[in-house]
C-alpha cells in the first residue's frame, strides 16, 4: 500500500512536470489549452476533458477536449451560453470546484444533459482556472461508463495544479493579445506607410505643380516688367514727340525770321555798296553758321523723338551718330573727349530712325556718365561679317559682373533716385533685337567699358 | 514787270511775310495773304497766279485746310507749305498723292524755294 501509494505519487509528479515542461515549451494558445486538458485528464486519471473559456457578455468557448476534437470542427459548435450550463457557472463564480458523482442522480440543464448523454458520461468534475481572483474557465473532467467517487485530497489536488495552469492559460492569452496586437500594430503601421507614401507622392506631385506655376509666374512678371518698361517707353517718347515738334515750330520760326533778315541785308548791302565788306561777310556768315546749328539741333531732336509708322526708313549711322553728339554737346562739352573715327563708311540700315537714334544716345551718354572729366569716349564705325558695328568705348568707371549680368533688365540701374530710370539699356536691346542686330557689352571694373552694338548691313 | 512768275505767300506771322516779299520781290511777283479765307480772295482776284506757298500752322483754316478747298476752284494752281514743323504723315501723303507739290521747312533756304517756284512754272 505504502508503496503503491509512492508509484501513485511519482506517476502524478511526472505528469505535472509533463505538462509543465509541454507548456514551457510553446506559446501557442490552442496548444496549451490541449496540453492542459490531456494533461490534467491523463493526471487524475479520467477519461475525457474539456475546457471551457469565459469569454465576453457570459458566452463560453469550448477551446480543448480530451481526445481532442478535429481542426476542422466549427467554431460555431464550441460556442455556449453560461446560463445552458449552470453548474459551469457555479464553478466559475463560487472559484470553487463542483463535482457531480452520478449523472443519473443530479439535476442538469437540457444542455448539459445533451452533452452528457453524447458522450455518456457519468460522473462529472468542474474545476475553474482562477488567477487574481479571477476565473478565466472551467476545466470539466468526466468519466464513461462508470461514476466515480472523487476524494477530497483528488478535488484539490485538481483546483491547486488548474490555478497554477490558469497563470499559464493568462500568460499565453496574453501573448496572444501581443501577437494580436503586434500584428495589429504592424498591419496599422504599413497601412500608415502606404498612406504616407501616397501622401508624399501627391505632395510632390504638387510641388511640381506649385514649380512650373511658379516658373509660369516668374515668367507673366517679367513679360509684365517687359511691357510696363514699354509702355513707359513710348509714354515718354510720345509725349516727348509732341513736346519736340511744338517746342522745334516755336524755335524754327525765329530762326526764319533771322534767315530772312540775313538774307534781306546780305542783298541789301549787295545793292547799296558796304565800306568795310571783308566785316560784313563776316558777320552775316556768323548769322548764318548760328542758324544752320540751331537748325540741325532742332532737326535731330525731332528725328530722335518722331514717331515714324513704318520701320523701313533708310537710316544713316553716321548722320544719327553725329544727331546724337549734337543733342549730348552740353554733356560732352569740357566733360569728355570724343574720339570719331567713322572710317569713310556709309553706313545705311534700314529701320526706325527714331528708335536707332534712341539707341546710341543712351549709349553714348552713358559712356560720357562713365568717364571722369578729361575722360576718352571712342566712336568707331566698322563692318564685320553682315553687320555694321557701332563701338562706343570709355574708360571710365567700368561695371562689375554682378551688375554686368543684369544690365539689360528692365528698371535696372545703379544711378542715384531720379537719375536713370533703368530703361536706357534696356531699350536699346529691345530696339536692337527689333532690328535684328545685337548688343555686346565688355567691361572691366576701373578700366572702361565697351558696348559693340551689330546692325543688319542689308 | 508783267511777266514776271506770280507767287501768292500765305502766313499769319506779319515778318514772315514782310520778308518773304523783301526777299523774293526782285525775282517774283509776290502776293501775301494771312490767312487762308484772304489767301482765297486773292486767288479768286488774280487769275495769274499759279504757285502758292503756304505756311501749315495758321488760326481757323490750316495749310492743308486751305489747300484742300483752293485746289477745289483752282486746280491748275501748284501749292507748296512752307513750315517749322517736321514733315509728317498728312503732308507726306499729300505729296504722295500730288496734292502738294513741295514741302520745306523753316528757317527757309532761299535757293532751294526759287529753284522750285521756277520749275511749277514749267511744269
Amino acid at each position: 500500500m505504502e508503496k503503491s501509494t509512492n508509484k501513485e505519487e511519482v506517476r502524478k509528479l511526472n505528469a505535472v512536470l509533463q505538462i509543465t515542461k509541454s507548456i514551457i515549451a510553446t506559446l501557442n494558445y490552442e496548444e496549451v489549452l490541449q496540453l492542459i486538458s490531456d494533461g490534467m485528464s491523463e493526471l487524475l486519471d479520467i477519461e475525457t476533458a474539456a475546457i471551457y473559456l469565459l469569454e465576453k457578455d457570459d458566452n463560453l468557448y469550448l477551446g480543448a477536449t480530451t481526445p481532442a476534437l478535429p481542426p476542422d470542427f466549427p467554431d460555431s459548435l464550441r460556442i455556449a451560453h453560461i446560463t445552458d450550463h449552470p453548474n459551469i457557472l457555479s464553478a466559475s463564480v463560487t472559484k470553487q470546484a463542483v463535482v457531480i458523482e452520478d449523472f443519473k442522480m443530479a439535476e442538469l440543464s437540457p444542455a448539459e444533459r445533451q452533452v452528457a448523454e453524447m458522450r455518456n458520461l457519468k460522473s462529472l468534475l468542474f474545476l475553474p482556472f482562477v488567477h487574481d481572483e479571477m476565473t478565466l474557465g472551467v476545466l470539466i473532467l468526466g468519466t464513461c461508463n462508470e461514476p466515480k467517487v472523487y476524494s477530497q485530497e483528488d478535488i484539490d489536488f485538481g483546483q491547486t495544479i488548474a490555478n497554477q495552469l490558469a497563470i499559464a492559460i493568462e500568460n499565453t492569452r496574453l501573448h496572444a493579445d501581443i501577437i494580436h496586437h503586434k500584428e495589429h500594430l504592424e498591419q496599422l503601421v504599413q497601412e500608415k506607410t502606404e498612406d504616407l507614401d501616397d501622401a508624399l507622392k501627391e505632395l510632390q506631385l504638387l510641388n511640381q505643380e506649385l514649380q512650373l506655376k511658379n516658373r509660369e509666374l516668374e515668367k507673366t512678371l517679367q513679360y509684365l516688367k517687359e511691357t510696363e518698361a514699354q509702355l513707359i517707353q513710348s509714354e515718354k517718347m510720345a509725349s516727348l514727340g509732341v513736346l519736340t515738334a511744338g517746342v522745334a515750330h516755336e524755335i524754327n520760326n525765329p530762326l526764319n525770321y533771322i534767315m530772312g533778315a540775313s538774307l534781306g541785308l546780305e542783298n541789301y548791302f549787295k545793292k547799296h555798296k558796304s565800306p568795310d565788306n571783308g566785316k560784313l561777310q563776316t558777320l552775316l556768315n556768323a548769322l548764318r553758321v548760328g542758324i544752320d546749328n540751331a537748325s540741325k539741333i532742332v532737326k535731330s531732336l525731332n528725328q530722335f523723338s518722331r514717331e515714324a509708322k513704318d520701320d523701313i526708313e533708310e537710316c544713316d549711322l553716321n548722320l544719327i551718330l553725329d544727331n546724337c553728339i549734337l543733342m549730348l554737346g552740353n554733356q560732352l562739352k569740357n566733360h569728355a573727349v570724343l574720339h570719331k573715327n567713322y572710317g569713310n563708311l556709309q553706313a545705311i540700315v534700314k529701320g526706325n530712325s527714331g528708335k536707332i537714334h534712341q539707341v546710341f544716345l543712351n549709349i553714348i551718354l552713358n559712356a560720357s556718365q562713365a568717364v571722369e572729366d578729361g575722360g576718352n569716349i571712342h566712336l568707331n564705325l566698322y563692318i564685320q561679317d553682315n553687320y555694321y558695328v557701332v563701338e562706343v568705348s570709355d574708360d571710365g568707371a567700368g561695371i562689375n559682373k554682378e551688375n554686368l549680368s543684369k544690365i539689360a533688365d528692365p528698371f535696372f540701374t545703379t544711378k542715384a533716385p531720379g537719375m536713370g530710370t533703368g530703361l536706357g539699356l534696356y531699350i536699346a536691346y529691345s530696339i536692337v533685337s527689333e532690328h535684328k542686330g545685337k548688343i555686346v557689352i565688355n567691361s572691366e571694373e576701373g578700366a572702361g567699358t565697351q558696348v559693340n552694338v551689330y546692325l543688319p548691313n542689308s | 514787270m508783267e511777266n514776271r512768275e506770280k507767287v501768292l505767300y500765305i502766313d499769319d506771322e506779319f515778318i514772315n511775310l514782310e520778308l518773304f516779299e523783301i526777299n523774293f520781290s526782285d525775282k517774283f511777283e509776290v502776293y501775301r495773304a494771312e490767312s487762308g479765307i484772304e489767301g482765297l480772295e486773292i486767288l479768286e482776284k488774280n487769275p495769274g497766279i499759279k504757285v502758292v506757298i503756304t505756311d501749315y500752322k495758321m488760326p481757323g483754316m490750316n495749310g492743308m485746310e486751305f489747300i484742300e478747298k483752293a485746289r477745289l476752284v483752282h486746280p491748275e494752281v501748284k501749292y507748296s507749305i512752307l513750315t517749322g514743323y517736321d514733315i509728317f504723315e498728312e503732308i507726306q501723303r499729300a505729296i504722295d498723292m500730288g496734292i502738294v507739290k513741295y514741302y520745306f521747312s523753316k528757317p527757309f533756304n532761299f535757293e532751294k524755294i526759287e529753284g522750285a517756284i521756277l520749275e511749277m512754272y514749267k511744269g
